[in-house]
């Protein structure tokens, strides 16, 4: 059943692109991760409010019950847990005695501490338990790891559970990958240039179930990278460059890189194919991502990136003619 | 729009709560007892009725008690509250948790409403006046609806202003002009009439009112007065409502 659907939405805001192309169909029980900066993020939560309306495209809400929190949504400090857990139970008209899920949401210790006195993560936690106390088909959730220890994110990721046991969908949105991959089944990028993509993930579970099947695709190539306990795959057309330090391979994307096994050398030899071209030793180039090249002396040559002003990447002398043939310029 | 009682009644017993707790807002309400009883300790008793001049120790400080408690308190109790939980975010988790703006409202009306209605009866026996002198059913429905005048000013400022130091700068003149009346009323007979166009103008008519002989009379001014602040807080209310909502 679908929740929540955006439909090809593009917003502008004082003539510049915040979101574009970007679609996607949330539907019972998902649990989606989208990367986007903090802006992207605001903005998404302001079109699911109808507080902004998008410049083109529409959002369908096939549910009422969306519930959004939000990074800086404030909580009556004021009150005891307990106290503010029990009047959203009253709006919510939710009828189960509290006590019975507060340990799910690990609030037992502090149920009856004022909310002032808890930490951001405990906080986050009570934010969790009010919005399930609604009972609600969809929730969003902003940035929700932030600045949060290892013992905070376990404790949010079993809150989480009492989410997923109830076929609550869930969407999350961070500034980082690791977050994501750590809340959400599915993840999805936004990028600028290419609108909402989903991302290749595997589970070191399904990759022993993958490896064992006898029918193995021909010509399909994937870039692995290993984040946690899961395997995040790239399509040669969404990286940008690869960059090799200190002997490791990191897959860059944007602004976030990625650590791969494979050396510089085994990269190029398969990515080649792909439209990769080796512009100095430390550097392998998606030339379909290459928008300028400049000459700051006769001997020096830089390669800008497409929207990315700001990465310069170095072509050796030796490899300019290379270039000249490859991309006939 | 659709009212829910039970988020109202929800809303209305978080709000005794927080109110009560907050020391801010409680000041009010404890400094115009203060302020009664230290102007009662401190002030000559007179009662001059002679010459066209007409003053009353008694009648002055319960119209300034009054005055203070509801222009001061009522005033604040509404914008303060309203502006401090937009300005932390409260105001939008509830927004988005099915509460509407007018579930909101009445739910946060209701708790400083009932909490003015007592401090201005108190006023009565605190600054020196027995209940039998005071016509109560026309002090009990001046007072309330004078206090529901405030509480609406102050709504309408808690949602053109964005947080709490906005509020606060609009906030104090508004209710400096309100308190000063029972004084200039006394002290400049030259802005007394003008000033009986005031809703706190006609609360100082009334108390000197009700110290004179023949007692306080409605007269259709005095009616109007109030009723017309009313409709046009509760009008200018509506307007801000409708125009900005009530997280702005």
């Amino acid at each position: 059943m679908e929740l929540l659907t955006f439909e090809r939405i593009m917003k502008q805001v004082n003539n510049r692109t915040l979101l574009k192309d970007f679609q996607l169909v949330i539907t019972e029980a998902a649990q989606i991760g989208i990367k986007l900066s903090k802006e992207e993020s605001a903005m998404m939560l302001d079109l699911i409010q109808e507080k902004q309306l998008p410049s083109s495209g529409r959002i369908i809400k096939q549910t009422e019950a969306i519930f959004i929190d939000r990074q800086d949504d404030g909580l009556y400090h004021e009150m005891s847990v307990h106290g503010y857990l029990s009047f959203f139970q009253k709006i919510a008209g939710y009828r189960e005695p509290l006590e019975q899920e507060m340990a799910g949401f690990s609030l037992s210790d502090v149920w009856q501490t004022k909310i002032d006195q808890l930490t951001n993560e405990q906080k986050k936690r009570v934010s969790l338990f009010r919005m399930f106390l609604f009972s609600p088909k969809l929730v969003i959730i902003e940035n929700p790891l932030s600045n949060s220890s290892d013992e905070g994110i376990e404790l949010y990721l079993r809150a989480l559970e009492r989410y997923r046991e109830k076929k609550i969908a869930v969407v999350v949105t961070s500034n980082y990958i690791e977050d994501l991959l750590l809340l959400s089944d599915d993840i999805y990028r936004y990028d600028s240039m290419a609108g909402l993509e989903k991302t290749d993930l595997a589970n070191d579970s399904d990759q022993l179930v993958e490896s064992s099947a006898s029918s193995k695709p021909v010509n399909v190539f994937k870039v692995s990278s290993k984040v946690a306990d899961k395997t995040i795959f790239f399509s040669p057309d969404e990286i940008d460059f690869i960059e090799s330090i200190n002997s490791v391979s990191y897959i860059r994307i944007g602004d976030e890189q990625f650590p791969t096994d494979l050396t510089l050398n085994q990269l190029e030899e398969r990515l080649i194919k792909f439209g990769f071209f080796r512009c100095h030793r430390s550097y392998l180039v998606n030339l379909q991502r290459v928008s300028e090249l400049i000459s700051y002396s006769k001997n020096s040559y830089t390669l800008i990136l497409k929207g990315q002003k700001q990465v310069k990447l170095p072509l050796s002398r030796g490899r300019i003619e290379d270039m000249k043939q490859l991309i006939e310029f | 729009m659709s009212l829910s009682l039970r988020k109202i009644k929800a809303i209305t017993g978080m709000k005794f709560q927080t109110i009560l707790s907050n020391t801010s807002i409680m000041l009010g309400p404890i400094l115009s007892i203060g302020f009664v009883i230290a102007m009662r300790n401190l002030m000559p008793e007179v009662d001059v009725n002679e010459e066209g001049v007409i003053f009353s120790t008694n009648a002055f400080i319960l119209s300034f008690g009054l005055v203070f408690n509801i222009a001061i308190s009522g005033i604040s109790m509404s914008s303060g509250p309203l502006a401090e939980e937009k300005e932390k975010n409260t105001l939008r988790v509830l927004m988005t948790s099915s509460v509407s703006g007018l579930d909101y409202l009445i739910g946060t009306l209701i708790p400083p409403l009932f909490l003015l209605i007592p401090v201005n009866i108190l006023i009565i026996p605190i600054s020196g006046t027995s209940f039998s002198d005071v016509q109560f059913g026309s002090f009990l429905i001046m007072t309330t609806i004078a206090s529901l005048i405030s509480l609406l000013i102050g709504y309408i400022i808690g949602i053109y202003t964005k947080d709490q130091t906005q509020t606060s700068l609009f906030t104090m003149p508004v209710t400096l002009l309100l308190t000063s009346v029972p004084a200039v009323k006394q002290f400049q007979a030259g802005l007394a009439r003008y000033l009986d166009y005031s809703y706190t103008g006609v609360l100082t008519n009334f108390t000197a009112g009700v110290f004179s002989e023949g007692g306080y009379q409605w007269n259709l001014i005095d009616s109007s007065v109030l009723a017309a602040w009313l409709a046009i807080s509760l009008a200018l209310f509506i307007y801000a409502y409708r125009k900005n909502g009530i997280d702005g």
